[in-house]
């Protein structure tokens, strides 16, 4: 790591960790409610981010498990001693997030659930939690049956995530999607709104128009200088910026 | 003219009922309609509980357009040594991985019977055709996709009686079978349209509702 290594490279094997990073801890805390981490490097040391929906498993007794995490990531990434930290943060909607809910299917599953109860169970949830829609397929053979998808729908969709289970005549196949409403904080939805949902605002007071109304005029004489003309140009132009402004900071 | 048609049964008999699975229960009867009057189907290979079973229902639902239908307990290969001398070349078997496509003039006569495997199938097939193709009987395709096996007999009966070639018969592939707003099914099946909609078995909507009731197995 301390040798040259080309930009391309470089990208490359962040790429590499990343994911390599992202497989390890989905299949070792998959019973935490592991949702996804971010890498944060400093010059001095590299941090991860966990998030997870059970944070104290995560941690473990007395900071043991995380200790162990941090162990192995270290070897197996060659980490120097003391360079790498790492954290656990606590998944703030577990509703709206695909893969916690895929997860939670799963163990539902697999703990012999009925399907239907299993997927409605997921459907309710995620719409308490306030999403705008959500779906989630199950794929697979039921005993003494054909191979089928099952699909439960309440909406439309955005965020999703797929899991596999394996069972005893093949693999389970679940799918999770789950739409979320907007939200200009981003941490519940996306920050703009949909392209096709639109906001009518009510006209600045300075602006309201009122009545069309009819005024007796002195006959107009037909001189207009020249200097005015470029006046009229410039301010509509300023004035069409300025109005598409408070869309975004209104609401 | 009649056809034969033969399903050599090759599912296990359900847990807690010992005889076929509801499923299969409901294929086999839509078999008989599909085939029509005039013409037969035989499942071989069946447990003697199921044979039973199969054969009370059948008697119960009557004839009326609907081919004959037997049960045997011997395997399809017995049945061939007992009724065709034990000569393979007269069965046609339906056979994803054949190399020929089926075509109208197979109902020439040169084939006695069309043989199925009676398996409900995984997604993607498992290839349990192959324990009937090891067998060495002559085979027909009926295209690329897989199909359940009463729309498989369906196909085969248009093809070889009714001489429409495979590729003119109206197919849906993949149907989504809706319930409510809520829930529905998608079959990664072919089938045959009939008034724009796949044609499934009578009581197959039902079960496949009902079946979403059940859990998986580990």
């Amino acid at each position: 790591m301390a040798a040259q290594i080309s930009k391309k490279r470089k990208f490359v094997a962040d790429g590499v960790f990343r994911a390599e990073l992202n497989e390890f801890f989905t299949r070792e805390l998959a019973e935490e409610g592991y949702s996804g981490c971010d890498v944060r490097v400093t010059h001095a040391r590299t941090e991860i981010i966990i998030r997870a929906t059970h944070t104290q498993e995560v941690l473990g007794e007395k900071g043991r498990r995380i200790r162990e995490l941090t162990f192995l990531v270290q070897k197996r990434f060659k980490f120097p001693e003391n360079s790498l930290e790492l954290y656990a943060e606590k998944v703030q909607y577990r509703g709206l997030s695909a893969i916690a809910q895929c997860e939670s299917l799963r163990y539902k599953l697999l703990g012999g659930l009925a399907v239907r109860r299993a997927c409605y169970g997921v459907l309710h949830f995620v719409m308490e939690s306030n999403a705008k829609g959500c779906e989630v397929i199950v794929s697979g053979k039921i005993r003494a049956a054909r191979a089928i998808s099952m699909k439960f729908t309440d909406v439309d969709f955005v965020d999703s995530a797929v899991r596999h289970v394996l069972l005893k005549q093949g693999v389970l196949g679940i799918k999770v999607k789950i739409m979320k409403g907007w939200d200009p904080e981003g941490n519940i939805g996306p920050r703009k709104p949909l392209p096709d949902s639109v906001q009518i605002l009510e006209p600045p007071v300075d602006k309201i128009v009122s009545e069309p109304s009819s005024e007796s005029r002195e006959p107009v004489i037909p001189v207009a200088p020249p200097i005015q003309q470029d006046d009229a140009y410039a301010p509509p132009e300023a004035a069409t910026y300025q109005a598409q402004q408070p869309e975004y900071e209104g609401f | 003219m009649g056809f034969a048609y033969i399903i050599e049964h090759m599912e296990e008999d359900d847990e807690s009922s010992k005889v076929v699975p509801p499923w299969v229960e409901l294929e086999y009867a839509h078999m008989r309609s599909l085939a029509g009057s005039g013409s037969q189907v035989h499942f071989t290979h069946l447990s003697q509980n199921s044979s039973n079973s199969l054969t009370e229902k059948f008697t119960k639902s009557g004839s009326d357009g609907q081919a004959e239908a037997v049960c045997h307990e011997v395997g399809v290969l017995d049945l061939i040594k007992e009724r065709l001398g034990g000569d393979l070349e007269k069965v046609c078997l339906l056979d994803p991985k054949a190399e020929k496509e089926l075509s109208p003039e197979d109902g020439d006569g040169r084939f006695e019977w069309f043989l199925f495997g009676g398996i409900l199938g995984d997604d993607p097939p498992r290839d349990r055709t192959a324990e009937l193709r090891l067998m060495g009987f002559p085979s027909r395709h009926l295209g690329p996709t897989q199909m359940t096996t009463d729309t498989a007999l369906g196909v085969t009966k248009r093809v070889v009686q009714d001489k429409v070639a495979l590729s003119k018969i109206p197919y849906i592939d993949h149907p989504t079978i809706r319930f409510n707003a809520k829930e529905s099914v998608e079959m990664p099946f072919k089938y045959i349209v009939q008034n724009g909609e796949p044609l499934l078995p009578p009581g197959m909507r039902e079960l496949l509702f009902e079946d979403m009731n059940k859990g998986f197995e580990f």
